[in-house]
């Protein structure tokens, strides 16, 4: 998977190879699971991902889902249009490490910046690493609203991910 | 081609509209709500900007119904309106157009990836046809399919355009490759162009995305793949975001500038998308049109 997120990074890829080798690594995945668990091994982490409030794209969102799955993450999509609510109540869990919000409008992307400072309020932000992306999101503004990560693509999404666990918590190499 | 395609490009670049959306958003429309339902409650808004695009010097405008399909209304619970919505959105431009100056009908994008088989192609082929032949059948000149990024999607969209007689336009949005020429499917232009001319569309075009600058190298590899008048609309740049709020950059007369510089080859069709306004399309005509 990290080939092809590099191989889609230089354009070389696109977006029906990103989500079919997403997929292929999502059943591979389900293949081994199984028997990695006999040595009690978990997850690499848990995300929440959604786009924000008032925004109804999803095929960003998607895709970073995938890619994630395809890393071996555990994934639970809220889908679009998420009120940022819907996400503090998501973290009841205690397993979930990663919160990853999605914008396709420019008009939306406040919501993000709502999105975090629900979070804040809720006292959950120092739980939690934030990503955030989706085509009008930059590194500035995500820095701006004080998210932790941005990736401009769907494999990079998956980079981030890594970065934020690297050294903190129990993985399993796959 | 077709007459009134031939007559509207007798004196390249013709000149089209700029962004609905966008301008919709500086005047109320929440992000939350449906762009095209602002025909059936807010006709006022929808009519006078049409009718400032008009007075800016757009010799086609278009509707506001690019996302009026039953697939698209039905995430704000309105598919039971879609003809409706269609129907209103079309005589709000038919309201202030007059004589040459033609109404396109707008079709825009499903939201879904036909392509990976998230949708079965015959309920994207039945959206697509009851949006366009309600629009026909409202009265519209001719029919834009644009900012399609799939084209399985715009092949089925196009076809359906087709069917009506009426002149069709397909514009691609090209957002990757190392010069901006492929769509995010991987798509180049020549095979987007060589889908679309056996589907039977009368003109090729390129809109959405980036700004006119990057325009540049994509307009000249779709002139020498085809014939067909060209249809290009960039946006005003990319978005920016300062201290919280987006916007679009580009000055008019630098982005009017920009686009004479890809008006390299008649017939042509030039206009605005995502941040443009009445403003963009006023510079164009002076900056871009030879027309007196």
């Amino acid at each position: 998977m990290d080939e092809v997120g590099r191989l889609f990074e230089c354009d070389e890829y696109y977006v029906p190879e990103l989500l079919i080798s997403a997929r292929a690594m999502k059943h591979v995945l389900e293949l081994i699971n199984p028997l990695l668990s006999a040595k009690e091994t978990r997850p690499l982490g848990h995300v929440i991902i959604g786009t924000v409030q008032g925004d109804l794209h999803d095929i960003g969102k998607n895709l970073v889902a995938s890619m994630l799955e395809g890393a071996g993450f555990s994934v639970t999509d809220l889908g679009v249009d998420v009120h940022p609510e819907k996400f503090v109540s998501a973290l009841e869990h205690d397993s979930i490490t990663i919160v990853a919000l999605s914008a396709l409008l420019t008009t939306t992307m406040p919501a993000m910046k709502t999105t975090i400072n629900a979070i804040e309020s809720a006292a959950k932000r120092n739980k939690v690493k934030i990503m955030v992306g989706g085509a009008p999101v930059t590194e500035t503004y995500a820095r701006e609203i004080g998210a932790d990560g941005y990736s401009p693509t769907a494999s990079g999404a998956v980079t981030v991910t890594r970065n934020f666990l690297s050294g903190t918590n129990e993985t399993v190499d796959l | 081609m077709k007459p009134l395609i031939y007559s509207l490009v007798a004196i390249s670049p013709a000149i089209t509209d700029g962004a609905r959306g966008t301008l919709l958003q500086q005047r109320g429309l929440l992000p939350s709500s449906c762009p095209e339902e602002w025909n059936l409650s807010h006709p006022d808004v929808v009519r006078s900007i049409a009718e400032e695009y008009v007075a800016s010097g757009s010799s086609v405008i278009l509707t506001n119904t690019f996302g009026a399909s039953r697939i698209l209304l039905s995430k704000y619970g309105l598919e039971s309106k879609t003809r409706e919505i269609v129907r209103q959105g079309v005589s709000r431009s038919r309201d202030v157009t007059p004589e040459h100056t033609y109404v396109f009908g707008s079709v825009g994008r499903t939201g879904t990836l036909v392509t990976m088989g998230l949708i079965s192609t015959t309920a994207v082929e039945e959206a697509f046809r009851e949006q366009i032949h309600t629009a026909a059948d409202a009265g519209i000149d001719g029919i834009v399919v644009e900012t399609m990024g799939d084209i399985e999607e715009a092949v089925i969209a196009s076809q359906a355009a087709v069917e009506t007689g009426l002149p069709v336009v397909t514009s691609i949005i090209f957002t990757r490759g190392k010069n901006r020429d492929r769509t995010m499917m991987g798509v180049s232009a020549e095979e987007a162009i060589s889908r679309l001319t056996d589907a039977g569309i009368d003109v090729f075009g390129a809109n959405c995305g980036v700004g006119p600058r990057e325009y540049i190298p994509l307009v000249y590899r779709i002139s020498s793949a085809t014939d067909l008048p060209l249809w290009l609309k960039p946006s005003a740049g990319t978005p920016e975001v300062t201290a919280g709020k987006i916007s679009y950059r580009m000055e008019p007369g630098d982005f009017a500038h920009t686009v004479k510089s890809f008006c390299i080859r008649e017939p042509i069709f030039v206009g605005g998308c995502c941040g443009t306004t009445p403003e963009f399309i006023r510079a164009l005509r002076q900056v871009v049109s030879t027309a007196p």
